[in-house]
């Protein structure tokens, strides 16, 4: 069962700007080039459900880790290959949300290229969540939606700010 | 049996591997066996010990099995990975 009708370039085109009216409601379109064989297909979707896909489906799972000789902390998310490190749980947070942020810049920038590289290339849905963010403290709150500790140590921040 | 890493040495991993300074944490490049790697340093001065979790990252991004296989890379100069 196949429940899209793919539309053409060209037809695409002609009915550019009621295609955008009812991708703003919620239907996605998918359109590619007919003519040539193999050509990626695109789909145009509103980006208030496309976001919402990703938020829903892209949680991070960061881990914590404390050095034993009580040196400071280390929180990774592996599924990203990116760590950030403090001598307290904030900072640690702190660094990984700059780390995450400078990857997402240069991710985006060279999408086609991080594409082609088998580890990396599933990381696209998570950066692109951290790329809509707009500042630092927005990206730590996302990376600690599902660790408790971490939303602990934002909250004993903001009070002492 | 524990592995103490400084920093200089994993700046020297990197650049073993054939990882470039990007800016001022970031480190990346292409390996001997043309994988993409990429780590964040925190340079703290050559001699400074880093931390255990940090070192644990840093050999899985580094394409290391574990931190026994890094420490071996380290004082094997003549391992190519």
């Amino acid at each position: 069962m196949y429940l899209f009708k793919e539309k053409s370039i060209s037809i695409t085109k002609q009915d550019f700007p009621n295609i955008v009216r009812q991708a703003a409601k919620g239907h996605e379109v998918i359109t590619s080039n007919f003519k040539t064989s193999g050509s990626s297909k695109v789909s145009i979707i509103s980006t208030e459900i496309f976001e919402e896909v990703l938020d829903r489906g892209y949680k991070f799972n960061p881990i914590i880790d404390e050095d034993p000789d009580g040196n400071g902390f280390t929180i990774a998310i592996n599924e990203l290959l990116i760590h950030g490190e403090g001598s307290t749980l904030i900072y640690a947070l702190q660094d990984l949300a700059e780390n995450l942020i400078d990857y997402a810049q240069d991710y985006l920038t060279r999408v086609d290229f991080y594409r082609q590289i088998e580890n990396r290339k599933h990381h696209y849905p998570y950066l692109r969540r951290i790329a809509k963010l707009s500042d630092i403290n927005q990206v730590m709150e996302v990376i600690a939606e599902c660790r408790t500790s971490l939303q602990q140590a934002i909250s004993n921040q903001s009070l002492k700010d | 049996m524990p592995y103490q890493f400084t920093t200089g040495d994993i700046k020297s991993i990197a650049k073993r591997l054939g990882l470039l300074q990007i800016n001022a944490k970031k480190w990346n490049g292409i390996d001997a066996n043309g994988d993409f790697l990429q780590t964040y340093i925190h340079d703290h001065g050559d001699g400074v010990p880093i931390l255990s979790g940090t070192a644990k990252q840093q050999a899985k991004q580094l394409g290391f099995k574990d931190l026994e296989d890094m420490y071996d890379f380290l004082i094997n100069k003549k391992r190519k990975r």
